[in-house]
């Protein structure tokens, strides 16, 4: 049977972050990419930021790097993709929860996002508490991440996700 | 619930990233002096640490660890660090609740539909346990061979698990910044200092109006975990929520949600879905008993807390 200690999950816990951590298990495999969306899934390639006042300071710092000092790290998030990566085209993307699902089409004109479109809707709650807000703010940011702010419901996910796809499809 | 950043003008160099991650967004966000190459190194080998937690304990992929488990039931299997100790801070959850936690409900969600990979779309059944009644008391852990055995036919679900020690191994290869913070879909850590150099302000999001916050919390080198049903509704029964308690065969014990104030994410995360399960009868207590804090909005609305919580207020 278990060799349980029942008293103290707290002792539990504890021993199990540190005994994960320090059996190196976690860089010692082979497969580095097994995710295999990690690297692809960084995002934010304008805005380096949550805040609402955005330090000038940290957005004009990222730019160079981004294209700098490339470690070879195979999940190294330095590789995001710039804007001006995506292939001119028009893409769709789903995004889904139990309670729906919502489709979207993506607009890429000249490496950039040009358009985001809701083209199907079965979501719960009305289209119009993300549309066109969500829309408008990926054009703008020219990112799928749209801003989580506190309370940010299942509604911005679902599309952010949906947009993530469309993205992923336009990638050069 | 998120951690938020404060209108103030930011007094230090931050750098925030988001990441789609074990179904849901995480955040994340280094502040303090250093190079910005340097920090993204940093979040990018807390997020590859959140994938190898999320290979070996996800519910909806074949070929994670816990899956592959399943699929061998009476057999003694070797596993990793990361499932052994997930599944043992699960049994030992299930041990102090009496059952009301149960990591072997997996099969119960797989039948109301919450069987789906969110990458793949590819569905999850383990239909061999459907007549095995089987319980965590099934399960059997050996740790001087990191082997376990499954006595009876089971779909495990280590959900209110994983994610926490995803965060909390995520939080190891931050360490050394001025402050971090991670949020991985309400399961929140923060550490040292916000952008305005403070302690980070966490929301509690308000079961009734997900759009609010019910309270915002001040705190550092702790997590907040909030459990509840009031967002995942199962696709092919909507009255069936996505937690659920086998000994009562209740998903509803009276709570709308339940968050945990704790030293470790995972520690928060798995208490906050077992205070949940509990119900206003002993929630708050059992979370008392374990030396934590909790906050809990009730079926009513009523927010109740336990009395060290008030610390945190913000």
């Amino acid at each position: 049977m278990p060799n349980l200690t029942r008293s103290s999950l707290i002792g539990l816990c504890t021993v199990a972050v540190t005994a994960i951590y320090s059996a190196g298990y976690l860089y010692t495999e082979p497969s580095v990419q097994a995710g295999g969306l990690n690297s692809s899934a960084a995002v934010s390639p304008l805005a380096s930021s949550h805040a609402p006042t955005r330090s000038n300071a940290a957005s004009t710092g990222a730019a160079p790097a981004h294209s700098a000092k490339s470690e070879g790290h195979a999940t190294d998030p330095k590789k995001t993709l710039p804007a001006s990566t995506y292939r001119d085209g028009l893409y769709t993307g789903a995004g889904s929860n139990p309670y729906g699902t919502l489709t979207v089409a993506v607009r890429i004109a000249q490496g950039k996002i040009a358009s985001v479109r809701i083209t199907s809707y079965t979501m719960h709650y009305p289209q119009s508490f993300i549309d066109p807000q969500m829309p408008d703010e990926v054009v703008k940011m020219q990112t799928w991440r749209v801003y989580i702010v506190s309370g940010a419901t299942a509604s911005s996910y679902n599309f952010a996700e949906a947009v993530y796809y469309a993205l992923k499809k336009a990638k050069v | 619930m998120i951690a938020e950043n404060s209108a103030l003008p930011m007094e230090m160099a931050m750098e925030a990233e988001s990441f789609v991650l074990m179904g849901t967004i995480v955040n994340v966000w280094v502040v303090g002096p250093g190079p910005l190459a340097q920090k993204r190194r940093s979040i990018a080998r807390a997020v590859e640490t959140m994938h190898r937690v999320e290979n070996a304990c996800s519910r909806f992929d074949e070929q994670s660890e816990l899956r592959q488990l399943c699929q061998r039931p009476g057999q003694a299997v070797e596993v990793s660090p990361i499932l052994f100790h997930a599944l043992e801070i699960a049994i030992t959850t299930s041990e102090l609740t009496a059952g009301a936690f149960d990591p072997t409900v997996g099969r119960i969600l797989e039948l109301q539909g919450f069987n789906q990979n969110y990458l793949t779309g590819q569905t999850v059944s383990t239909p061999s346990a459907d007549d095995s009644f089987a319980s965590y008391k099934d399960i059997r852990l050996c740790k001087a061979s990191h082997s376990v055995v499954l006595d009876k036919p089971m779909a495990l679900d280590l959900g209110a698990v994983a994610k926490g020690l995803a965060v909390d191994l995520a939080a190891k290869e931050l360490e050394g910044w001025e402050g971090f913070a991670i949020d991985a879909g309400g399961d929140c850590y923060v550490n040292g200092r916000d952008p305005t150099g403070e302690a980070w302000t966490v929301g509690v999001e308000d079961p009734r109006d997900p759009t609010r916050s019910k309270v915002w919390l001040k705190l550092s080198q702790h997590a907040v975990c909030t459990s509840g049903n009031y967002k995942r509704i199962a696709p092919k029964n909507p009255g069936f929520p996505h937690l659920y308690d086998p000994v009562h065969g209740r998903s509803d014990p009276g709570f709308l949600s339940m968050s945990v104030v704790a030293p470790l994410t995972v520690l928060a995360d798995v208490l906050a879905t077992a205070a949940f399960l509990l119900g206003p009868g002993s929630g708050l207590e059992f979370i008392e008993s374990q030396g934590l804090a909790a906050l809990a909005v009730v079926n009513n609305g009523q927010t109740v807390m336990t009395s060290t919580m008030k610390e945190y207020l913000r």
